[in-house]
């Protein structure tokens, strides 16, 4: 499944249109990360436990995007565009969609 | 009576916070201040690295270089960066007052250059890094209570990198 975030993969042609696909998690904080972004809240720097917990459910979002596209027959994904927001407190939601097509080549 | 020994442990208490405060607002400002600053010379030192390695651009067609002949994929970079207790503290008396937030601008523009330096350290062989966006994010902010404030915030910069092979 290729992904990217131009409108079109270069070097190909894209036959079919086939619709949006999403995939979409929920994630949030334990309390091991916690404690360590409570302590890099006063001293500031990079609070490494959300950048990782963040990357996960990100690639989770992406796998389940991928999962879409793949039961809908598509074989790449194109103008992948990512979202995030904030649910509650200590949860953020990140939401990637794109564009299903089929190659021809 | 007892009241008034009441009373006078509250302020006995209250003159111990204080104290406590004053004492630790140095070791703060200047950990904070540390960290930013050694953060800040390590993205100077990989940019000027990257530079001529793998430029990022936001454009979606590059006439310059074979954008068929090789691979497409979507590559992405995102770090989380907070500010210390005190410059939050210092940011909230800038917000009061009207001043530009020059505590928060910096972590923003630190945060920003560090996703799209990951970005280009992902895509390592890549020849170019096409249509490239950068989405920020809060985590864990407080919007309502005496003194708002978001823990941290997330910059996500993704684009489409581009292979010779």
């Amino acid at each position: 499944m290729i992904l990217v975030n131009t409108e079109d993969v270069p070097g190909k042609t894209i036959k079919d249109y086939i619709g949006l696909v999403s995939g979409s998690t929920v994630r949030s904080k334990h309390i091991g990360r916690d404690i360590m972004a409570g302590l890099k809240n006063i001293f500031g720097g990079e609070l490494r436990g959300y950048t990782e917990l963040l990357e996960e459910s990100r690639s989770e979002a992406v796998q389940r995007m991928i999962q879409d596209a793949q039961e809908k027959g598509a074989n790449a994904i194109v103008n992948v565009r990512f979202s995030t927001s904030m649910v509650t407190v200590g949860a953020s939601e990140l939401y990637v969609y794109g564009t299903a097509v089929t190659l021809s080549d | 009576m007892n009241s008034l020994g009441e009373s006078l442990w509250r302020l006995l208490w209250f003159g111990a916070r204080v104290i406590i405060f004053l004492l630790c607002a140095p070791i703060i400002l200047f950990v904070g201040y540390w960290i930013a600053k050694t953060h800040d010379e390590s993205i100077a030192k990989r940019e000027a690295d990257m530079a001529t390695r793998c430029p990022a651009v936001t454009v979606k067609r590059v006439s310059n270089i074979d954008m068929v002949s090789g691979r497409s994929v979507m590559v992405t970079g995102n770090v989380v960066l907070g500010v210390d207790y005190m410059k939050r503290l210092i940011g909230f008396i800038l917000n009061i007052v009207g001043l530009p937030l020059w505590t928060h601008q910096r972590l923003l523009d630190r945060a920003r250059r560090e996703a799209i330096l990951r970005l280009q350290e992902n895509a390592k062989d890549a020849k170019m890094i096409v249509n490239v966006r950068v989405e920020t994010a809060t985590i864990n902010s407080r919007l309502s209570g005496d003194m708002p404030y978001s823990a941290g915030f997330e910059m996500m910069a993704y684009g489409t990198a581009i292979y010779s092979s």
